[in-house]
């Protein structure tokens, strides 16, 4: 049997070409459609529990690849302390049953058994390598799938590449065909669109050709020429629109900052002053006209404590690095607990109570 | 005439890119007058642009290497079953089977969850280790020399502001005692601290972005209005325009502004 | 109509010009003196990027697009510049499709300039989509699978620099540029478990949280935003050159200076007014 089975295994992974190559991708794309069309038939009450455990699945590879021990006297120590904490909860039920009922020696006796029986399973449990080396060889399996399960993360929420796009095409089409108000500009997002789509296949495409051609011929000569215009068009296009327009939208925010700075940052208490008098300090001591304003103190000494350069560093090193790492550990903590939450299909909102 | 066309434009291809540039430039920047039309367009063409541009660059750089080649290409037809994955992704625009996306959008949600305990412990084990800092110089004195006052000054410091700013934010349970209220209280002061910080940074972070862009059109555009003479005469024109827009905002205060 | 009352109500659009102006002069004058201070971190992060040894090299990661090139692009710069000097071997990662182009544009211009050769001393591996934690991970493990080719298809086992390199074992440091906090999943996945030192390039508004990282060792060095990398020339022999990060730090501290005094206007306006306001309150009870 499992001779058979590596047999098949071997068949089916072998590359093939020409009609086979064919045969197979259209079989498997009949496959693939049956697949949709019976997860399409699955009945309302199954669906949630088949995202969940998908979402679990999924969880579980990284999660036991890090949690798992890689060798035997880690997995060793890790059964023991599973059985570890079985004998510290049925110590704590002892005490907790002795404390309610004092006279009740047979419940005592019961939870006094149990932290007996527990640490006799965990060290022998904890001995046995034949609990311990699985272990571990699950741990090194999964670490060795680790390139395979990124690669093959890549490449599958890359084909998500045009759910955004289909949004837009929905959008801007409409405003195309019904000619609404401004509906040259949705105009031109389509023109822009293709435009820089086919210019870059184009090229992707002339420069595979050179690739195949020899270098010197004729037909090398005017596909080079032809991908040189091709190479121009895409770089007016990326470096002359793209990457000007993008940098111009972001710069906008320094405008709306200098409004702001004007309009709306009115100090109103206390803790509003000291927040200013740090920002107002970081500020001039990062560039080099802080370091002017204190050029007159000696560059060395108690004195040279004062220099804006100094303070200004002293409070990112200091206090400001203090408060970061505060806040840093109240996010991890919540990251933490909300990873474990969407994982385990916890999390409650919108999206998660859907009606599937 | 269109081949003719092409071929001219992408002989003068460096020239009109910077032009381009300008002009976009100063497409997005009219916003700042005002909302206009102009701005409009060019937002439209942007978006197209980076919309455009990313699908170019998600199937030339990784569907085509890593799916499209090894399934054609090289005969591993198994890939096809990639595509179907995929191709889950798109039932949201199915009303009655949109719970199919889930089930993608479940997985990657599911495998990124998987990873905090890593993430938990690479990034915050070290952290707490870090915090655990010697309030005495140690090696000061091992060689008999008075502690550094300030190495421990400042330790304490750093230690007071921490277990403030935690303090501060222990929601699960009412700040009664005294201690932990007046803890609690100069944590949201020391708070202001770190948030000036990041005021300032967020402040340096942004005026740089539009800095970078003035230089574009200081040194890369320019020259290209004037090569024979110094550039500098441009910005005059530049001031000047300004100065004249300002005589005319003098003159209709009401335009916009808000 | 009062002084404080006209300014409080200044149009904005003054306010922007002269910012532009405020921001001019130093771009204009392209003034050549670096930063004269290089502070410690900055001056770690060099240290991290010169030790590499001439037996592994270095991932360059690169996050940013041309939104925040401003920024990112002069880290970029000099950190490619200093491995060229130093013959560090060095591959370029990007996870913007926008900046994978600029970030190749960039690294082309200087290999140039120094006389470096693709696929000898650098290679660029292109645009990849993410998610970041899964391929890097997997990349610590099995670059050649994980990467694969370069960003013109080409084959890692087919390129001299990158033949060899297997696994995180053949990583000297990871310098990671970026506008957001991607830093993390490289501590996490890739610097933290195998030792390899972060060189961590955020731009100025990510800067303030990563000091904690730095008090850990979690990352070597870091350069905050293009005063940074301003150091950093400073650092690699760029001290007296007129380069954009120079000129950018002197427009910066004019800007702040700008930012600075429309604040103090703005709150002694309000101030003023708000006391007015109080006083002629009181006066017509």
């Amino acid at each position: 049997m499992r001779a058979a089975l590596h047999s098949l295994r071997i068949w089916l992974a072998e590359p093939r070409d020409g009609f086979a190559l064919a045969a197979f991708i259209a079989g498997a794309s009949i496959l693939g459609i049956a697949f949709l069309v019976m997860l399409c038939g699955i009945p309302n009450r199954y669906r949630k529990f088949v995202v969940m455990s998908v979402t679990f699945v999924a969880g579980l590879f990284l999660s036991l690849e890090f949690l798992l021990p890689r060798d035997v006297v880690s997995a060793q120590g890790l059964v023991f302390s599973i059985g570890a904490i079985g004998l510290i909860i049925s110590l704590g039920f002892a005490a907790k049953s002795a404390a309610a009922r004092p006279r009740d020696i047979r419940g005592l006796g019961i939870w006094l058994a149990m932290t007996v029986a527990s640490t006799a399973v965990a060290y022998f449990a904890s001995s046995l390598r034949a609990i311990a080396v699985p272990l571990t060889t699950l741990s090194k399996s999964l670490t060795t799938a680790r390139p395979a399960v990124g690669d093959l993360a890549m490449i599958i929420s890359s084909f998500a590449v045009l759910l955004g796009i289909l949004n837009l095409f929905q959008i801007h089409g409409r405003a195309v065909s019904r000619r609404t108000q401004g509906w040259y500009n949705s105009a031109a997002f389509f023109v822009a669109f293709f435009a820089i789509l086919i210019v870059g296949l184009v090229m992707d495409w002339r420069q595979s050709q050179l690739a195949h051609l020899e270098p010197g011929s004729p037909a090398f000569t005017t596909v080079s020429r032809a991908n040189t215009i091709n190479s121009n068009l895409f770089q007016i296009l990326f470096r002359g629109f793209l990457t000007s327009l993008e940098s111009t939208m972001f710069s906008l925010i320094a405008f709306y900052i200098v409004s702001a700075a004007y309009r709306a940052f009115r100090i109103k208490s206390a803790e509003a002053v000291l927040m200013m008098v740090a920002a107002v300090i970081i500020m001039l001591g990062l560039v080099p006209i802080g370091a002017s304003i204190t050029s007159f103190l000696p560059e060395s000494g108690i004195f040279s404590n004062l220099r804006l350069e100094r303070i200004s560093y002293w409070l990112l090193i200091g206090p400001n690095m203090a408060v970061q790492r505060a806040i840093g550990f109240g996010i991890a903590v919540g990251a933490l607990a909300m990873g474990l939450r969407i994982w385990l299909s916890l999390e409650r909102g919108s999206f998660f109570d859907r009606q599937l | 005439m269109l081949n003719q066309a092409i071929k001219t434009i992408s002989d003068n291809a460096t020239g009109i890119t910077i032009w381009c540039g300008a002009l976009c430039t100063f497409a997005i920047y009219s916003v700042l007058y005002k909302e206009n039309k102009f701005y409009r367009l060019f937002e439209h063409i942007f978006i197209g642009l980076a919309a455009g541009y990313g699908v170019y660059m998600t199937w030339s750089i990784v569907l085509r290497p890593k799916w499209w080649e090894p399934m054609v290409h090289n005969g591993q037809w198994y890939w096809v079953f990639a595509a179907v994955l995929g191709s889950m992704f798109y039932f949201m625009y199915s009303k009655r089977h949109v719970w199919i996306s889930r089930i993608m959008f479940g997985l990657f949600m599911g495998l990124a969850a998987g990873g905090m305990f890593r993430e938990f412990y690479e990034l915050i084990f070290p952290q707490l280790g870090a915090s655990m800092k010697p309030i005495l110089n140690q090696s000061a004195a091992d060689n008999g020399v008075i502690p550094n006052v300030f190495y421990t000054l400042q330790v304490c410091v750093f230690y007071a502001i921490l277990i403030a700013c935690m303090v501060y934010f222990f929601f699960s349970f009412e700040h009664r005692n005294r201690v932990v209220s007046s803890a609690a209280s100069a944590g949201r002061w020391f708070l202001m601290i770190g948030f000036g910080a990041i005021f300032g940074a967020t402040v340096m972070g942004r005026m740089t972005l539009f800095i970078g862009r003035f230089n574009f059109l200081a040194q890369e555009w320019a020259p290209q209005v004037s090569p024979g003479l110094s550039h500098y005469w441009v910005w005059v024109a530049v001031a000047a325009g300004i100065v004249l827009l300002a005589v005319i905002l003098k003159r209709h205060p009401n335009s916009s502004n808000e | 109509m009062g002084v404080f009352e006209k300014l409080q109500n200044l149009d904005r659009r003054i306010l922007y010009v002269l910012l532009a102006v405020v921001v001019s002069a130093p771009l204009l004058i392209r003034p050549s003196r670096h930063p004269g201070i290089v502070l410690s971190e900055v001056q770690s992060a060099y240290n991290a990027v010169d030790r590499v040894s001439s037996d592994k090299i270095a991932i360059i990661s690169t996050v940013w697009g041309a939104g925040t090139e401003a920024e990112n692009g002069p880290q970029t710069e000099a950190v490619m510049r200093h491995m060229f000097q130093k013959g560090i071997k060095f591959v370029v990662l990007s996870w913007d499709p926008v900046g994978a182009e600029i970030t190749y544009r960039d690294g082309s211009r200087i290999a140039k300039e120094l006389g470096k050769h693709y696929g000898v001393d650098w290679v660029h591996l292109g645009y990849r989509p993410g998610p970041i934690y899964a391929v890097v991970s997997g990349m610590a493990e099995d670059f050649q699978r994980v990467i694969d080719h370069d960003r013109f298809n080409k084959k890692l086992k087919d390129i001299p620099l990158t033949r060899d390199v297997r696994s995180h074992r053949q990583i000297g440091v990871v310098v990671e540029i970026t506008p957001s906090g991607t830093a993390t999943t490289w501590i996490a996945y890739f610097t933290q478990p195998y030792g390899i030192p972060l060189v961590y390039c955020p731009t100025a508004v990510m800067a303030a949280e990563a000091y904690p990282y730095l008090d850990s060792g979690q990352m070597a060095g870091m350069l905050n935003g293009v005063i940074g990398a301003a150091q950093y020339e400073t650092l690699i022999g760029l001290g007296n050159s007129p380069t954009y990060a120079a000129a950018a730090a002197w427009s910066l501290s004019a800007a702040h200076i700008y930012i600075i005094a429309l604040i103090f206007l703005g709150n002694l306006g309000f101030l003023t007014m708000r006391s007015r306001n109080r006083v002629g309150g009181r006066a017509g009870r």
